[in-house]
């Protein structure tokens, strides 16, 4: 198995347990008649599904689903112990060329900063796409 | 796997167990005063806390272990032991998790607790450590015991960079000597989910109690 596939697998496992638990959290808090309500307006249950539990779940949990993401992407650096090319593995075979640890660990430093910043960045615009209602309320469901 | 190979996973074992402990410790002291840096009123001290918590949340585990254990050394402080800057980098994380955990626990006891404390003529160090603290223990405490798990989790980045030898470095040089990876980092794993099931269990116990005891 290729290198990347394993790290990969192994990253979608761990990441799988935590989301499913929070996106459950987010489906658990749409209260009950919220769905009666739905139905009773006739849509069909995949409508319901749809519009009325999952999209607002979503939406609550957002927040929570952009710091795992972030702690993902923080937690690639360790995919360099299976022998990854990503940053913290590069940084390794610098850090073996130069023997100048600290100063590639300041830089490795400032780049992950750099990155998770992005990423928050990145994903707050993708929440203020995706979530129609809060655009156009800008409430809090 | 023969007695002295379990005799080398068990003291890994203990130097997870040593590393854990040591970081709560620290991790509770420091993670306190940010938790408290961050519901302070003045703006600057409040700030301050904020930024320290997003860049640590912002740096991976292991960027930071590499900073604490070389960076003594720019200083002048050649060669730190191992469990030292373990520990320091462990602290400096985890303390920032625990301080957002314990901000959001503080500010979770209701308003109105504030404004009694205040109408009794307590003044801000009374109120916080007599009225607001106690009350919000009870309600940080499952959040706590959670994160514990996790810090158990963490110790295992710490001989990745430092070389400290903890129980995954351990199953790992094991497996070196051996090529049996199933038998040796399985046991690693049952060893850790024996320490980590227990908190687990309590952390989902106590949310339980709290549940009812606030329904």
């Amino acid at each position: 198995m290729p290198i990347l596939v394993g790290a990969i697998l192994a990253l979608v496992i761990n990441i799988t347990a935590y989301t499913c638990e929070i996106v459950r959290a987010g489906i658990e808090s749409v209260p009950r008649s919220q769905r009666e309500a739905g139905e009773c307006l006739g849509l069909s249950p995949l409508q319901v599904y749809w519009h009325v539990i999952l999209v607002p779940a979503l939406e609550r949990v957002y927040p929570a689903l952009t710091s795992q993401f972030i702690l993902l992407m923080l937690v690639t650096s360790v995919l360099s112990a299976v022998g990854t090319e990503d940053l913290f593995g590069i940084s390794g075979n610098i850090q073996a060329l130069t023997f100048r640890n600290f100063e590639v660990f300041l830089v490795l430093w400032v780049v992950y900063l750099a990155m998770s910043f992005l990423v928050r960045a990145a994903f707050t615009l993708a929440g203020k796409v995706m979530f129609v209602r809060k655009r156009r309320l800008g409430t809090l469901l | 796997m023969n007695s002295d190979q379990i005799n080398y996973l068990l003291q890994g074992a203990y130097g997870t167990l040593l590393l854990s402990v040591l970081t709560f410790v620290f991790a509770s002291i420091l993670g306190l005063v940010i938790a408290l840096m961050r519901v302070s009123d003045n703006t600057l001290v409040r700030q301050t806390a904020f930024g320290y918590i997003n860049i640590i949340q912002g740096t991976p585990l292991l960027v930071l272990m590499g900073v604490c254990f070389y960076g003594p050394s720019i200083l002048g402080y050649s060669s730190v032991p191992a469990l030292f800057a373990a520990v320091l980098a462990l602290t400096v994380q985890s303390s920032a998790f625990l301080g957002e955990i314990w901000r959001g626990c503080i500010e979770s006891v209701p308003q109105s607790q504030w404004e009694a404390a205040e109408c009794l003529g307590l003044n801000r160090v009374q109120r916080m450590f007599k009225v607001i603290l106690p009350q919000a223990l009870r309600i940080a405490t499952p959040p706590t015991v959670g994160f514990m798990v996790q810090i158990v989790k963490n110790t295992s980045f710490a001989s990745l960079v430092i070389g400290f030898a903890e129980l995954s470095y351990n199953a790992k040089i094991l497996n070196n000597a051996t090529f049996k990876p199933f038998l040796y980092f399985g046991a690693a794993a049952v060893l850790y989910f024996i320490i980590c099931y227990p908190l687990s269990w309590m952390s989902l116990r106590l949310e339980r109690k709290l549940t009812l005891a606030r329904n």
